[in-house]
């Protein structure tokens, strides 16, 4: 597999890719970096300026793949590669996301084999939309109750806490985090309404954890979350040192969460 | 890509609303798809509703239309119309970096060291010129 980092994991949080090459290596699986990547571009964006632009892109990142499969670990690469791919007449399984990849084709006993460090954590799993959604493309799990994520925290040992607003998107995509500043933010206020008490947001996207990380300051009454990407979790299961996930980048992290981290679960190793 | 039987299934549409229900941008913003929907059918044109900006494309609505319109497509066809004209300030920066790079969101100082750090190459079209030669050309192209 090549892996394709798109523009927000390198440039914005890079230890989500390091997470994502370490736990590769972890679970056996051969990954190397995709050379020569550009943007991928993101649909909302792009496809909302000019579609042949956005496509001829896509299909040159898509190229450089040769005849292996293209990891991503973000939800617009994911959409934007599969929905070039597919209108180019590509056929089968090609392109993948990090998060149905890992449930679908690694499956949970072999992640829960490798894990060192069980997490007991409370969490709220945010799928994103563009990860399911729309359901005729994508076709990786429900788009209404979908479960991969879910199941992927707890075989590492999280509590998924259920929430009523889990599928509603982060505010941040279709350019509207770029382009409409207050109104991205009050999707994100409706769905952090009634948010439950927990130790942190997991998420499959960069741009939705940029959002969670840099906007929910902006919400009133609101103690920041932390939030991080499923795979910077896993890799702390896997036994990588919490000073290599990339916490840094990270504006909405606390000392509690990262001592939970570090300290992990020693009952149930 | 909105093919022309998507369009024209719009007009099975029922006028039911699930669309606008199922939207978090119609709750503060003055869009409503069930209309623009709506002007379709009465007009026979799609309208250019500037509205469909503020959709962030999170296809609640497409997934729960009960006749199966493609409704955030129609949004991007609506949105690519209007970009002909004018490309909306808010997307600017982002399509110039894309340009000029090849990366929508380069890095700054800081995530340059903090990759270094963990020991990550930077293998991106930015700091490859051949490749970004090919970028150019892709844009010279189209634009
Ligand atoms: S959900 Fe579909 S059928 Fe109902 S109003 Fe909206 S577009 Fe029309
Ligand atoms: S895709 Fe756009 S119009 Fe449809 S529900 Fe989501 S934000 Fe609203």
């Amino acid at each position: 597999m090549v892996f394709f980092p798109g523009c927000v994991i390198p440039n914005r949080y890079p230890g989500v890719e390091k997470a994502v090459f370490f736990t590769m290596e972890k679970l056996g699986i051969k990954l190397k970096p995709l050379e020569g990547y550009s943007c991928c571009p993101p649909p909302g964006i792009m496809r909302s300026i000019n579609e042949e632009l956005w496509y001829e892109l896509a299909v040159r990142n898509i190229g450089l793949s040769g005849d292996l499969e293209v990891l991503t670990a973000c939800n617009g690469c994911f959409s934007t590669l599969q929905d070039a791919y597919s209108i180019s007449g590509g056929k089968g399984n090609k392109i993948r996301h990090y998060a149905e990849f890992l449930f679908r084709d690694v499956g949970l006993e072999k992640i829960r084999e490798k894990v060192k460090k069980f997490l007991p954590l409370r969490v709220a799993v945010h799928y994103g939309c563009h990860l399911v959604r729309s359901s005729t493309y994508r076709n990786v799990d429900s788009p209404e109750n979908p479960v991969m994520i879910d199941r992927l925290v707890e075989t590492i040992g999280c509590e998924s806490v259920y929430y009523r607003t889990r599928m509603v998107c982060c505010g941040a995509g279709g350019g509207v985090g770029a382009g409409f500043r207050d109104l991205s933010l009050k999707i994100l206020r409706r769905k952090m309404e009634n948010f439950p008490n927990v130790d942190c947001i997991v998420v499959v996207c960069p741009l939705c954890l940029r959002q969670f990380d840099t906007r929910q300051k902006d919400l009133d009454s609101h103690r920041p979350i932390p939030v991080l990407h499923y795979a910077q979790l896993l890799a702390v299961a896997f036994g990588l040192d919490v000073d290599q996930i990339g916490l840094e980048a990270h504006s909405t992290m606390n000392d509690d969460l990262i001592n939970k981290l570090i300290k992990g679960d020693a009952e149930e190793v | 890509m909105l093919k022309d039987e998507e369009i024209v299934r719009s007009k099975s549409c029922i006028q039911c609303g699930t669309c606008v229900a199922s939207c978090y941008s119609s709750r503060d913003t003055a869009l409503s798809v069930r209309k623009i929907i709506n002007d379709f059918i009465k007009t026979g044109k799609i309208p250019e509703d500037e509205t469909a900006l503020y959709c962030s494309t999170c296809y609640s609505c497409q997934e729960r239309c009960p006749r199966g319109i493609q409704i955030t497509e129609i949004l991007f066809h609506i949105r690519r119309r209007l970009a002909e004209r004018e490309i909306p300030e808010g997307l600017m920066p982002f399509y110039n970096s894309l340009k000029r790079y090849g990366i929508g969101v380069p890095p700054e100082e800081q995530h340059l060291k903090l990759r270094e750090k963990l020991g990550l190459e930077n293998y991106s079209v930015q700091f490859r010129k051949e490749d970004m030669k090919e970028i150019r050309e892709i844009f010279r192209r189209l634009k």
